[in-house]
């Protein structure tokens, strides 16, 4: 029975982790410029709808909230709100700044964004690297107030949203992987030994890929590649320290590579690799840093 | 908020996320179907890209660039709403509404859907190109 016990408080313990609260505010400031970068150059699409409305084809979320084609004055409302919101979470994580700011500039962030990210996603077109960035933004808002500099305190309000992050990153390579399964008729197989890779260069060509696009081996060594990559993204949760960061920037390694490849960045889902990040220890390393700088400099003169 | 809640919203999501998967629900944003390239393309078979182009008033043959900025769709849109495009060729109507707004002073009289063909063979490229007219509008 208390076997039992320990197992359920370890599961619950793992959904609901404590993790440290100043981390909170590092991955909310990564995902506010990410959002600000979003609006401004990569799915900056949604400004530009309000000409074709016959295109309009919502996502249930937008049937949901009765959404209507968006209109000019909705993006620039949408886009204002993001950068307010932006520039209130920012600011918002120094400790001078009243709690206020970055708990109603969180809020405005998260309501402006996903609208806008919604409505992006209604055109026809849906993109996968926007699910842990779009679920992130609003989860973060549950987190309560927190501050670059509050260190390695650590609590269960701040840990689950980041856990969801954490979970939802990787659910973006391993979940894709799952749905490489259903498509293929359950045969990775299938997939693996497919032309997909060939026809996504053909469809986006470029000087590097039209070099590799007419050898089949290496396409196919490819695909094979990709598939390992996306099952290992869980390793995130079982490795630490330096192995993890091998891990992430192997992932980084990966989307620089599709990026010079495809022209596809990936950037929402890159940015939320920060979850995983030890963002809470920057502000003692860089005083310890400078201290360091002082001692030298006092030693000198 | 209590950590039993959260443990629910957490595991309620991951299940929507599954179930997208294994329904393909490409709809279920954010939580949708993870299928960016997901489809096993036939390794021996043909690769279409859709593109658009126009003739102006003055007879000058353009290129519109599909993207939301040039032409308020992208390519991939455009290809979704084919079948529907086939049926209404004024649809594209909205597209030379944005062009020309992109291009003061340019009219266009008629709009052209064409494709390319790639033949592929065992997962690579394998043939030149072929190009065919898939539909042309004549705008009023």
């Amino acid at each position: 029975m208390s076997r039992v016990r320990a197992s359920t408080a370890a599961f619950v313990r793992w959904w609901v982790p404590a993790l440290p609260r100043a981390r909170v505010a590092w991955v909310r400031a990564a995902i506010a410029v990410m959002a600000v970068l979003d609006v401004r150059y990569f799915l900056s699409s949604t400004d530009d709808r309000a000409a074709t409305p016959e295109f309009f084809d919502p996502v249930l979320l937008a049937r949901w909230l009765h959404l209507p084609p968006v209109t000019a004055t909705i993006a620039t409302a949408l886009l204002v709100g993001v950068h307010v919101g932006a520039v209130g979470v920012l600011v918002g994580g120094f400790r001078r700044v009243p709690a206020l700011v970055q708990h109603a500039a969180g809020a405005l962030l998260a309501v402006a964004y996903v609208l806008w990210v919604v409505w992006g996603m209604s055109y026809g077109y849906v993109a996968h690297d926007h699910m842990a960035i779009t679920v992130g933004v609003v989860l973060l808002t549950t987190a309560g107030t927190a501050r670059y500099g509050d260190g390695e305190g650590a609590d269960a309000a701040a840990g689950w949203p980041l856990r969801m992050i954490q979970v939802l990153t990787v659910m973006t390579y391993t979940g894709s992987v799952l749905a490489k399964y259903v498509v293929s008729g359950g045969s990775l197989l299938r997939w693996a030994t497919s032309g997909t890779l060939a026809w996504a260069f053909i469809r986006r060509p470029n000087d590097l890929n039209q070099v590799l696009v007419t050898n089949a081996l290496v396409m196919r060594a490819a695909q094979w590649g990709a598939l390992a990559l996306e099952l290992s993204a869980p390793l995130a949760f079982v490795l630490r320290g330096r192995w993890r960061a091998l891990l992430v920037v192997g992932f980084l390694g990966f989307h620089l590579t599709t990026f010079l490849l495809l022209g596809i960045h990936f950037l929402p889902t890159v940015v939320c690799w920060s979850a995983f990040v030890p963002f809470e220890r920057v502000p003692e390393w860089v005083r310890a840093r400078l201290a360091g700088a002082g001692r030298l400099v006092g030693s000198t003169a | 908020m209590r950590t039993g809640w959260r443990l629910l919203v957490g595991l309620a999501m991951l299940a929507v996320l599954v179930t997208a998967q294994l329904t393909r629900g490409d709809d279920w944003f954010p939580l949708g179907t993870l299928g960016q390239y997901a489809y096993p393309r036939d390794p021996d078979g043909v690769v279409v890209n859709t593109y658009l182009t126009a003739t102006t008033t003055t007879g000058e043959e353009v290129r519109i660039g599909l993207t939301a900025r040039s032409a308020g769709v992208t390519r991939v849109e455009l290809e979704v709403a084919l079948g529907d495009l086939h049926d209404d060729p004024s649809m594209l109507a909205g597209i030379a509404e944005v062009w020309e707004a992109n291009h003061p002073g340019v009219e266009l009289a008629t709009m052209t859907v064409r494709q390319t063909l790639h033949q592929m063979a065992d997962g690579a490229l394998a043939a030149p190109p072929e190009e065919r007219v898939v539909l042309t509008w004549e705008v009023p």
